[in-house]
C-alpha cells in the first residue's frame, strides 16, 4: 500500500486536514504511512506543520486594544442610536389608515372606555396614533421602565407583538410620563405611547 | 464573551447567544441600554476581526463603528436571532471588504498608534524575548501585515477559516457564496500566505522557546 501511496502524493488540503487536527484516526494513520517512505510529502507536510504552528499563535493569541478605543467606538455608535431613534417607535404611512380608523376603536373597548368619536373621515382623530412620543426605555429589576416627555396628562400606551399593527395592542391609559411594564410577555414587544387628549382620572 | 467562538455549539456559546437574543428583543424595543450591552458584548471580537482584514486600529475602529450603527438600523431584519453571529459578520466583512477595495494598501499601512506594530523583528537572533505575550502580539502584527498580499475576496476567507476558526459551511453562508468558490479562495490565499508563515517560524520558534524558558525560571 505505501508503495502505491508512495507513487501519488498526497492532496495539499489533505495534508493541511492533517495538520490541523482535522483527519479520523486512520485518515491520519495512511497520512502518515505515506510521509514516512516519501521525501517530497515529509517536507510538504514539515512546512505546512510550520505554517500552522504560526496561525495557531495568531489565532489564540489577544490583541491588547487600549480600552480607550472599545469606549470611542461606544461613544460614537451611542451618539448616532440617540439621533436616530428606532423605526419600532414610528409608523409606516400605509398603516395609519388603518390605525387612525380601526385601532382607535379597539383600543377604546380594550381599556374599557366608550369609544371616542371618529370621523367618517377621520380627520381629525382623537388619538394622533402617528404622532408618538420619543421613548427611553431601559431594563431594571421591575420591569421595563419608559419615559418620555410632553405636557399632556394622560398618555396611551400601547404593546404590540409587530409595529404599527394594533390589532392585538395592550393599552394602558397613564398619568403623567412613566409608566413601568411589569408584565413582559415573552418574545418582542414594541411600545408605542401617544397623547391622550383626556383628563386623568387616577 | 469574546472567547466564545459564535460557530461552536458549546454551552457557554448557547448562553452567551441566549442572553444576545434577549438584548435584541429589547433593543428592538428601543432599549439603548440593551443595545449598549450587545456593543460591549461583540466589541472585542468585531474590532479584533475588522483588525486583522483592514489591517490598522484607525480603519478597524471604523468599520467597527459603522457595523455597530448598521445593526441598531437593521434590528427588525434580524429574522433568525440564532444567526446573528453570521449576519455580524457578514456586516464586518462588508464593511472592511468595502474599504480594502477603494484604498490602495501598503506595508506602510500598519499607523504608529497601532498597539500591534512592533519594533522587534523575530528573524533578529539579537532580540531579546520580554514574554510569550508580545511574541505573540509581534508575531500578529507581522502576519496581519503579509495579509495586504491578498486580494480582498482572498483575505474575507483566509481571515475567517485560519484565523477566526469559521468552518468553510458558515464562511459559504457569511458571504453568500458556494463551498466550492470558499475553497477556491482558500487554497490560493494559503499558497500566498505559506512563505511567509514559513519564514515567520524559525525565529517565532526561538523566541517562544526563550521566553517560555524565561518564565518559567523563577
Amino acid at each position: 500500500m505505501s508503495n502505491q501511496l508512495s507513487r501519488h502524493h498526497i492532496d495539499e488540503s489533505e495534508l493541511h486536514a492533517h495538520v490541523r487536527g482535522e483527519l479520523s484516526e486512520p485518515e491520519s494513520a495512511t497520512v502518515l504511512a505515506h510521509v514516512a517512505t516519501c521525501a517530497t510529502c515529509a517536507h510538504e507536510l514539515e512546512e505546512l506543520g510550520r505554517a500552522h504552528a504560526v496561525l495557531a499563535e495568531v489565532r489564540e493569541s489577544e490583541i491588547d486594544f487600549p480600552e480607550l478605543r472599545f469606549a470611542a467606538v461606544r461613544t460614537r455608535v451611542m451618539d448616532e442610536v440617540r439621533r436616530q431613534p428606532r423605526a419600532a417607535h414610528r409608523f409606516a404611512l400605509p398603516r395609519m389608515a388603518w390605525a387612525v380608523a380601526a385601532g382607535i376603536a379597539m383600543i377604546a373597548v380594550m381599556v374599557g372606555q366608550r369609544p371616542p368619536a371618529v370621523p367618517e373621515q377621520a380627520a381629525t382623530p382623537a388619538y394622533r396614533l402617528d404622532a408618538p412620543v420619543e421613548l427611553i426605555t431601559t431594563s431594571t429589576p421591575d420591569g421595563i421602565a419608559l419615559k418620555w416627555e410632553g405636557d399632556q396628562p394622560t398618555y396611551l400606551v400601547l404593546k404590540t407583538h409587530r409595529p404599527g399593527d394594533f390589532r392585538d395592542a395592550e393599552v394602558e391609559v397613564v398619568c403623567g410620563n412613566s409608566w413601568t411594564d411589569t408584565n413582559r410577555a415573552p418574545g418582542l414587544i414594541y411600545y408605542h405611547v401617544v397623547p391622550a387628549e383626556e383628563p386623568c382620572r387616577s | 464573551m469574546e472567547n466564545v467562538l459564535p460557530f461552536r455549539r458549546t454551552d457557554a456559546a448557547r448562553e452567551a447567544m441566549s442572553e444576545t437574543i434577549r438584548l435584541i428583543h429589547l433593543a428592538r424595543g428601543g432599549d439603548e441600554a440593551a443595545f449598549e450591552a450587545i456593543i460591549r458584548n461583540y466589541e472585542r471580537r468585531v474590532l479584533k476581526v475588522a483588525y486583522r482584514m483592514v489591517g490598522n486600529l484607525h480603519d478597524a475602529q471604523d468599520v467597527a463603528q459603522e457595523v455597530f450603527v448598521r445593526l441598531w438600523k437593521h434590528l427588525d431584519k434580524i429574522r433568525d436571532e440564532e444567526k446573528f453571529s453570521t449576519w455580524l459578520y457578514r456586516m464586518v466583512m462588508n464593511a472592511s471588504y468595502d474599504l480594502l477595495a477603494v484604498r490602495k494598501r501598503s506595508a506602510s499601512s500598519v499607523s504608529l498608534d497601532d498597539p500591534q506594530s512592533g519594533s522587534w523583528d523575530l528573524s533578529d537572533d539579537d532580540a531579546i524575548p520580554l514574554d510569550r505575550r508580545i511574541v505573540a502580539r509581534d508575531l500578529q502584527s507581522k502576519v496581519v501585515a503579509a495579509l495586504d498580499r491578498l486580494t480582498p475576496s482572498e483575505r474575507v476567507v483566509f481571515v475567517l477559516r485560519d484565523l477566526e476558526g469559521v468552518e468553510v459551511v458558515d464562511i459559504a453562508t457569511i458571504q453568500d457564496i458556494n463551498k466550492i468558490t470558499v475553497r477556491r479562495h482558500l487554497s490560493t490565499a494559503r499558497q500566498k500566505m505559506r512563505t511567509v508563515l514559513i519564514e515567520l517560524y524559525p525565529g517565532f520558534a526561538r523566541q517562544a522557546e526563550a521566553a517560555s524558558i524565561k518564565e518559567a525560571t523563577p
